[in-house]
């Protein structure tokens, strides 16, 4: 068996707790070719959505240059012919029904039914489903307009037009709005799966009513009803799958937040190759695992084995997404604008470099004696997309909420900073869901925000969330009487000079707020008195990154408005 | 079973799978229809859009818009110095507008509709036949501010202008020589030739 190579133990005491059970005997190189774990593809019916809107862009193309030519005539013809003959059908009762029902494709309906999505999508904070939806609404009608101007068609001859119309006759701009509108609540607003498969049967008919009515009112030809009808419905399609594919951004109303990954279906399925093939691991069963306590990536606990049929052994692992990359840079972007640079608040490059950094810092953390969780290294889902993280699964351990904490607990914790504080480290992200307890022993996970070298202020920083994690579940008094053991009076006074709300994560300050003691003063009075530390870093980078911020912000609200009262939204 | 073929215990055989990879990124190919849409839109100018005087879509889109009309306007040459903006119609009405790099953006706006009102107008001397022309005036300066209505069986052509700057008659005459009246039977002739069909509809052929 070839057990992980540089990590013969954990510092946390579990040295054998998955190594036991997980060999790379299984790895394989996926060759040259071969698609990753989870491609990232346009599935069969998207291909052919793709098809037809390239062939009706040819069809424009030979009716912008080649009007007057056989085909195009051809076309013309028979769109006459379709016409003069629903012409003969005609009574006058059902003539008022199609008058009545071409209200469908009426501005006010379509206005009515896309504010109704946009505010739905704001609601539900859904913003990467509400920018595709309205780049959407705004590049449908720009084509729309675009080509109705350059074909130039006009209403049908040779029949009387019995309903109202507007411009152009090719493509028909009321049935690719109104299916538009459709196609973007069905796709930004209902599950993928069984219930979309059955609402697209409720979205195409009444399109294929509005489509029926202005063909019978002869308002439309045959030809501008279906290129408007590809528009509104195949365009959308492909562009949601593309832009919103479900395996990532899935439509869901089950509680949680909403940067979690599913890790069902196609995606379960990758894990489970990626596992097998890149770290050898055979994947038995996987699940969501604390999904409240982390918005920067999806946890999960994975129970594994060796090979096909050896002993089970649980791991965790963190699914990171390109959503979660987004995320990092937003939260960052905001900090940087409302308090300056704090300290290494740069952004990722990439989902790789983002797992990458987690990984080599956990590494570099259990090199240094510090108790954190083993890693057996990361594994590609969906190259430069999605990665999973494997690291040791803590079994036994208990968040610091749960636990008795007595003053072995208190050194344990103290301990872990000094000893950061010695190997030039900092968590940066010290809270209760972040501090574990396991034997009386004090255990750090979540490293995402972890650095190396940092500042001396950052290192103060843990100092005064570590105190203030323990007190909450002690005293003020009992903490600060163990802290003496390890750190100076100073270092302690320069620590708690140095908090501010913002330094302080907000599951951390939440649970200060409802503890009802006044933990941080408390601790303030115990130690010499200092003056605070001004955290607010003025810079050009910083008043650069607001002006400019403020600056899109409002150009992109005015483009906005602009665009909505050409596409009649307003 | 092998190993090798299960990384899921009882599930399928995904190693085994071997897909081809794409190797373009689905968003390019987005990215590249939407370049080529907005490229296209380039040929559609407002100048390609703009109802000539010869027999077409641009100008028969405007006699339907009127169906009683028994002519309709189009824009010969242009002058130097106008430009045609932009076009807007629909079932009851087709107007358009004309830029000056003088008189203004939208300095003119001709509208063909079924009737117009004349009352208060002069009525002026016209060269197209079969046509009376009635002019109201409601400022001569700073800027030149009126209507010109062209009335003809079945229909009427509005002129409104308002010419902020420039040579004030100069451009008025200049705006009317730019406009004329294109035959409703010569559109209808047309198309009868090109799709063996009429213009309009049974019951309501002019």
């Amino acid at each position: 068996m070839t057990t992980v190579q540089g990590h013969s133990s954990s510092a946390t005491g579990s040295a054998t707790a998955g190594l036991a059970v997980v060999s790379r005997t299984g790895r394989r190189r996926r060759p040259s070719g071969e698609a990753p774990p989870l491609p990232h593809p346009i599935n069969a019916s998207g291909w052919f959505s793709l098809s037809v809107a390239a062939a009706i862009a040819l069809v424009w193309l030979l009716l912008y240059l080649g009007t007057g030519t056989s085909p195009v005539r051809a076309v013309v013809r028979a769109d006459i012919a379709v016409l003069q003959w629903i012409e003969q059908q005609r009574t006058d009762a059902l003539t008022a029904v199609m008058l009545d029902l071409h209200a469908l494709g009426s501005h006010w309906l379509v206005r009515a039914l896309r504010w109704g999505t946009l505010l739905a999508l704001l609601v539900l904070r859904r913003f990467r489903h509400l920018a595709v939806f309205l780049g959407l609404i705004l590049a449908v009608a720009a084509v729309t307009a675009t080509s109705s101007l350059a074909v130039g068609r006009l209403r049908p001859v040779g029949v009387e037009i019995l309903g109202s119309w507007d411009g152009y006759s090719h493509p028909s701009a009321p049935v690719a709005a109104l299916g538009l509108s459709l196609m973007g609540a069905l796709y930004t607003l209902v599950p993928g799966g069984t219930w979309r498969n059955r609402a697209k049967w409720l979205v195409a008919a009444p399109v294929a009513v509005l489509s029926v009515a202005r063909l019978y009112l002869a308002v439309d030809h045959p030809s501008d009803v279906l290129v408007g009808a590809v528009l509104g419905m195949a365009v959308p399609v492909v562009a949601f799958r593309v832009l919103t594919p479900n395996q990532i951004f899935p439509v869901s109303y089950r509680r949680g937040r909403t940067a979690h990954l599913d890790i069902g279906g196609r995606r379960g399925e990758a894990i489970a190759l990626a596992l097998y093939q890149q770290l050898g691991l055979t994947l038995v069963d996987v699940q969501p695992f604390h999904l409240e306590g982390s918005a920067g990536s999806t946890p999960l606990l994975l129970r594994v084995c060796r090979g096909g049929d050896g002993e089970e052994a649980q791991l965790f692992g963190k699914l990171y997404a390109g959503a979660h990359l987004r995320s990092d840079r937003w939260y960052k972007l905001g900090r940087a604008i409302l308090y300056g640079r704090l300290e290494d608040e740069g952004t990722f490059s990439s989902v790789r470099r983002l797992v990458e950094y987690e990984d080599y810092l956990l590494r570099v953390m259990g090199d240094a004696g510090l108790p954190v969780p083993l890693s057996y290294g990361f594994v590609e889902i969906t190259p430069e997309r999605e990665y999973l993280l494997v690291t040791e699964f803590l079994a036994g351990a208990v968040e610091l909420d749960a636990a008795e904490v007595d003053d072995g607990v208190i050194d344990s914790g103290l301990a872990v900073v000094r000893r950061m504080w010695d190997a030039g480290l900092a968590h940066r992200d010290i809270k209760p869901a972040n501090v574990l307890v396991r034997g009386g022993k004090v255990l750090l996970i979540d490293l995402a925000f972890a650095t190396v070298r940092p500042s001396p202020w950052r290192q103060a920083v843990d100092l005064t969330n570590m105190m203030l994690t323990l007190a909450l579940r002690s005293s003020p008094e009992q903490v600060y009487e163990r802290a003496l053991l390890l750190f100076s009076p100073d270092d302690i006074a320069e620590a708690l000079a140095a908090s501010r709300s913002v330094t302080i994560p907000s599951q951390l300050r939440h649970r200060l707020a409802s503890d009802g003691r006044n933990l941080l003063g408390r601790l303030c009075q115990l130690a010499p008195q200092r003056p605070p530390i001004s955290i607010q870093r003025w810079s050009i980078r910083r008043i650069g990154l607001a002006l400019g911020v403020v600056g899109a912000v409002a150009f992109g609200l005015g483009l906005l408005a602009i665009s909505l009262h050409t596409t009649g939204m307003l | 079973m092998t190993p090798a073929a299960s990384p899921v215990r009882g599930g399928t055989e995904l190693a085994e799978r071997g897909r081809p990879v794409h190797v373009f990124d689905p968003r390019l190919l987005a990215g590249l229809t939407l370049l080529a849409a907005a490229l296209a839109g380039g040929c559609a100018r407002p100048a390609t859009t703009m109802p000539g005087c010869e027999p077409g879509g641009r100008l028969g889109i405007l006699a339907q818009a009127v169906p009683t009309a028994s002519r309709v306007p189009c824009l010969k040459e242009m002058p130097v110095g106008w430009n045609f903006d932009a076009l807007d119609v629909d079932s009851e009405r087709a107007r358009f507008w004309l830029d000056s790099d003088r008189a203004g953006v939208r300095a003119a706006e001709v509208e063909l509709s079924s009737t117009c009102d004349v009352g208060g107008a002069t009525p002026v001397a016209v060269e197209e036949e079969a046509t009376r022309r009635y002019q109201r005036l409601t400022s001569l300066s700073p800027r030149f501010v009126g209507t010109t209505y062209d009335v003809f069986d079945g229909g009427c052509v509005t002129y409104r202008y308002d010419l902020v700057n420039g040579p004030h008659i100069v451009l008025y005459q200049e705006l009317h020589e730019a406009v004329s009246l294109f035959s409703r039977h010569g559109l209808a002739e047309d198309v009868r030739a090109d799709l063996g069909v009429d213009l309009d509809p049974k019951g309501r052929r002019r």
